[in-house]
């Protein structure tokens, strides 16, 4: 059946190694946020995210030891998000610039109003007002 | 430790058509064969695809006359929301797809079924669930958004049943991603000895292409769905701008998706239409390896370009620059594929079988679509034209004029492999005149009075908008003419049709060197694959005239 | 024991391309739940920016007992089922189906306590709508994002837990060969569930703590 124990305590001994570096990121992580060390702070935790998320990836999900064809297929997965990510900040980033028109001022958000007089009105071109509708 | 011993079904002897294994309703329904999977699609878009065109119906009855006399506003507005609805996800996405995809898909790389069968029959009945959930809230009222579901209005103030249009919506969009993950799965990991990638016909290519674009845009579909469910049915102010949310937000998430889903909508098609080209002119396809890059290209570019439909939503004018810049560099490689299919035809021996006309009625309509697209990209022109009816006419022309051409056209080709019945050419050649002619009445008008100013889901206009509104709802007539005489004459063949032979066009590619129907594993030996597609004439020779042999198939068996 | 050979499906040549093919899916499937995940993680980013003091003041309120050690449940729960499959690749049937189980045990751990936690969220009204306790209002739209986020995940985690333990049963049952080439499929589907954890941890608890 199995072979004996010390075969199966080999196998446990990479993946046990992992795992404990995950659990000192983890620490880390939660430890630090208690530092006020101001944008270190996002950088350290979101690092170590990638970190951690990068152990699970290479070293469980077996990317170290997959074809390049899987190792492409996450590589995609993670480009789109970046598409999906750089293009919607695009829009976010720039809204504000050059005192273009904008949604949303952060802490003045109100439903379908701005401040009067910063934009113009606008009247969509076409709507109907002729004849009575029945 | 020897895998000698593989535990492995061979069919030894002579099979049966797939038709003919099992005759029970129980045997269609838990079949896991693709091509019954494929049929089982076939009915299900079919009965979505009326559904969607009553409504439509009923909408260009009220658009004849100016006034809001034949629906109330509200009915008006469930009504188009149900068109596009239905007609987007539970008819145009998974046509081509899941009906023709799933039937050829195997067949043309070699193999006796796609990667995980199992997964192919539950992702049907995902669909099905979906579409349950759809009728059920078209039976309760149906719902007044648009098809798009913008925000705030479908999170806070329709009146309609929106959750279950959303979930709905939501599920199907797993069948998607299901097709999309079982089909690019196949593609790599099936192909029959000899199949390289650069010998596959562009109907895989395309329908590979499609696939990686379902399976990374619907996704993004499905939680824009969800943040809607969540704010209507849990309260959750996500796009609530007294919150501090963005409407916005929700269109970037919703176009994130849907822009690709058109891509998702006319990749196939124009997949479909290279083999048809290629037969019927009996020429090579130009630029293969163009043609293949320009596919994958579309895929990938198409998802730089969604915020083409956000600028008049109040996005940034720099992302508006951006997007249409883009949006201009995606109408290249479809141009690209325009001319190769031009160029394909050139010095080819044309012959006008249904098939043929329906692909060049595509060639045509396509075209003007996607010029018009353009027009659409250029931010000056946008601003004029945006929610007019010039763009209801642009995107009709892309996935009407466009996919459903496509789809007639795949259904007419590949309809002796799949039944092996001779449908009556005569009809078909009638009833794809008929479609064009009938299309173009229907949105051609809407072009000029979408440029003129007429609003696009408004039912109550200004009577100078008349004669074209009257115009365009006798050509949607024509076309439910159109659209139901192929019920009819291609039911009819199911019965009375001549058999067809294993390859009644003369066609090149895998599916045409198998039994008409395919035996249920496909092919009765595994085939070996010699040769490029579209072997049609020798190197550097035209097509000789009385010649309708091809020069090689590509299997060798 | 006789080794058993393993099963071949329906359209498969071979096991070994039956079992590429079956990661290969696995992966492809994954890149669409990270998609899925990335709609959501964006509306939180963008309405981070949009208001990063609101969302510090209410990502204050979250329990990082629970969070913390939720993500420690899970990482275990990782470093189980990654045994599995190696318990699996060698043959060992026994260590296979405990290591199963064990994975199992650590996710149903992580719901327990996720319930806790719910609770506990819920005793202080954290739930969006008239008489959330934060302000101002944005703080509403850190929260939504925190429900939303944390119940699609254990959406995702319970059918993880359903799919370990099925395959789990059937091992134990023999319906299913300790070779199969489900296993490196499932692990694969746990490992992400976990690595969207790993990422939620810093965007739910960790924010504006110092």
């Amino acid at each position: 059946m199995s072979d004996a124990s010390q075969s199966t305590w080999r196998l446990w001994l990479k993946p046990s190694l992992i795992w404990l570096a995950l659990l000192v990121l983890l620490g880390i992580t939660v430890g630090s946020a208690y530092i006020p060390l101001g944008i270190f702070n996002g950088i350290i935790n979101y690092s170590v995210a990638a970190a951690k998320a990068a152990l699970v990836l290479i070293f469980f999900m077996h990317l170290d030891r997959s074809r390049a064809l899987i190792r492409l297929t996450a590589a995609a997965g993670v480009f789109w998000v970046i598409f999906l990510f750089s293009l919607s900040f695009g829009d976010y980033l720039t809204r504000n610039w050059n005192g273009s028109a904008t949604t949303l001022a952060p802490k003045q958000a109100q439903v379908g109003t701005r401040e009067h007089g910063t934009y113009p009105q606008q009247r969509l071109p076409l709507v109907p007002r002729f004849g009575h509708r029945d | 430790m020897s895998d000698a011993a593989l535990v492995y079904v061979r069919h030894q002897d002579k099979e049966q058509n797939y038709l003919q294994a099992g005759h029970t309703l129980g045997s269609w329904l838990t079949s896991t064969d693709h091509k019954r999977i494929g049929i089982l699609y076939a009915l299900a878009i079919t009965f979505f695809f009326f559904i969607g065109g009553i409504a439509v119906g009923l909408v260009r009855i009220e658009l004849m006359s100016p006034n809001g006399d034949f629906l109330t506003d509200d009915a008006y507005n469930r009504l188009f929301t149900l068109h596009g609805i239905v007609m987007v996800w539970f008819f145009l996405v998974p046509s081509i797809p899941a009906t023709l995809g799933n039937f050829l898909l195997p067949m043309m790389i070699g193999a006796k079924d796609v990667a995980f069968p199992k997964i192919n029959l539950l992702s049907w009945y995902i669909f099905i669930v979906g579409a349950c959930f759809a009728v059920v809230s078209i039976v309760a009222g149906g719902v007044d958004t648009g098809w798009t579901f913008y925000t705030p209005f479908s999170t806070m103030f329709s009146n309609g049943d929106v959750i279950a249009a959303a979930a709905g919506v939501f599920i199907v969009g797993f069948s998607s991603i299901a097709t999309g993950v079982n089909f690019i799965t196949t593609v790599h990991m099936l192909r029959a000895p000899g199949m390289t990638w650069f010998r596959l016909p562009l109907f895989v290519w395309a329908i590979y292409a499609t696939s990686v674009v379902m399976v990374l845009a619907t996704p993004v579909l499905a939680m824009s769905l969800l943040l809607i469910i969540a704010e209507r049915w849990l309260g959750m102010p996500i796009f609530n701008p007294a919150n501090g949310g963005d409407p916005i937000l929700f269109q970037h998430l919703f176009w994130f998706y849907s822009h690709p889903a058109v891509y998702i909508m006319v990749l196939p098609a124009m997949g479909v239409v290279s083999e048809i080209f290629a037969c019927f002119a009996r020429r090579r396809v130009f630029g293969y390896a163009m043609m293949v890059y320009a596919m994958m290209s579309i895929a990938v570019i198409g998802f730089f370009v969604w915020g083409h439909h956000m600028f008049v939503s109040g996005q940034s004018q720099y992302a508006n620059f951006v997007f249409s810049f883009l949006s201009f560099i995606v109408a290249v490689p479809s141009a690209i594929k325009v001319f190769n299919w031009t160029a394909t035809l050139f010095r080819g021996q044309i012959t006008f079988e249904a098939p043929m006309l329906y692909a060049l009625g595509f060639l045509g309509l396509f075209t003007i679509g996607g010029l018009t697209g353009l027009f659409l990209a250029s931010v000056p022109i946008d601003v004029h034209v945006t929610d007019t009816y010039f763009v209801v006419a642009h995107f009709h022309y892309i996935m009407v004029g466009g996919s459903v051409s496509a789809f007639f056209a795949g259904l007419h080709f590949w309809w002796p492999k799949i039944t092996g019945r001779l449908y009556s050419e005569a009809w078909a050649r009638f009833a794809a005149i008929v479609m064009f002619l009938g299309f173009n009445t229907t949105f051609m008008p809407q072009f000029i009075m979408g440029y003129a100013g007429m609003p696009r889901r408004y039912h109550v206009y200004p009577p100078e908008f008349q004669i074209w509104h009257v115009m365009s709802s006798v050509g949607a007539l024509v076309l439910f003419v159109a659209y139901t005489l192929p019920l009819i004459y291609l039911t009819w063949s199911l019965f009375y049709g001549k058999k067809a032979g294993d390859n009644p066009w003369a066609a090149t590619g895998l599916e045409w060197q198998t039994a008409s129907p395919p035996p249920k594993h496909n092919f009765a030996e595994l085939p070996h694959v010699k040769a490029p597609p579209y072997r049609y004439h020798p190197d550097r020779q035209a097509p000789e005239a009385e010649d309708r042999k091809p020069e090689t198939q590509q299997g060798a068996m | 024991m006789s080794e058993v050979s393993p099963v071949v499906h329906e359209p498969w040549p071979s096991f070994e391309r039956q079992k590429m093919a079956v990661s290969f899916g696995m992966w492809v499937f994954i890149a669409s739940e990270v998609l899925f995940f990335s709609g959501l993680l964006l509306a939180y980013t963008i309405y981070r920016h949009l208001d990063a003091e609101a969302f510090k003041i209410a990502s204050r309120e979250t329990e990082v007992f629970y969070g913390g050690t939720n993500t420690a449940i899970l990482l275990t729960s990782s470093l189980t089922m990654a045994m599995a499959v190696h318990a699996s690749d060698h043959g060992f049937r026994r260590m296979t189906i405990r290591c199963l189980a064990a994975t199992v045990a650590f996710g149903l751990a992580f719901l327990v306590m996720k319930g806790f936690e719910y609770h506990s969220d819920l005793d202080k009204g954290l739930w969006p709508g008239p008489g959330f306790p934060l302000h101002p209002a944005t703080t509403q739209l850190f929260w939504a994002f925190y429900w939303i986020a944390t119940g699609v995940h254990a959406v995702h985690l319970s059918v993880g837990i359903g799919i370990v333990s099925t395959i789990a049963v059937r091992l134990k049952r023999g319906t299913l060969l300790v070779k199969a080439s489900t296993f490196e499929g499932a692990a694969l589907y746990w490992h992400l569930v976990d690595t969207i954890w790993i990422i939620l941890l810093p965007m739910i608890y960790l924010v504006g703590r110092a």
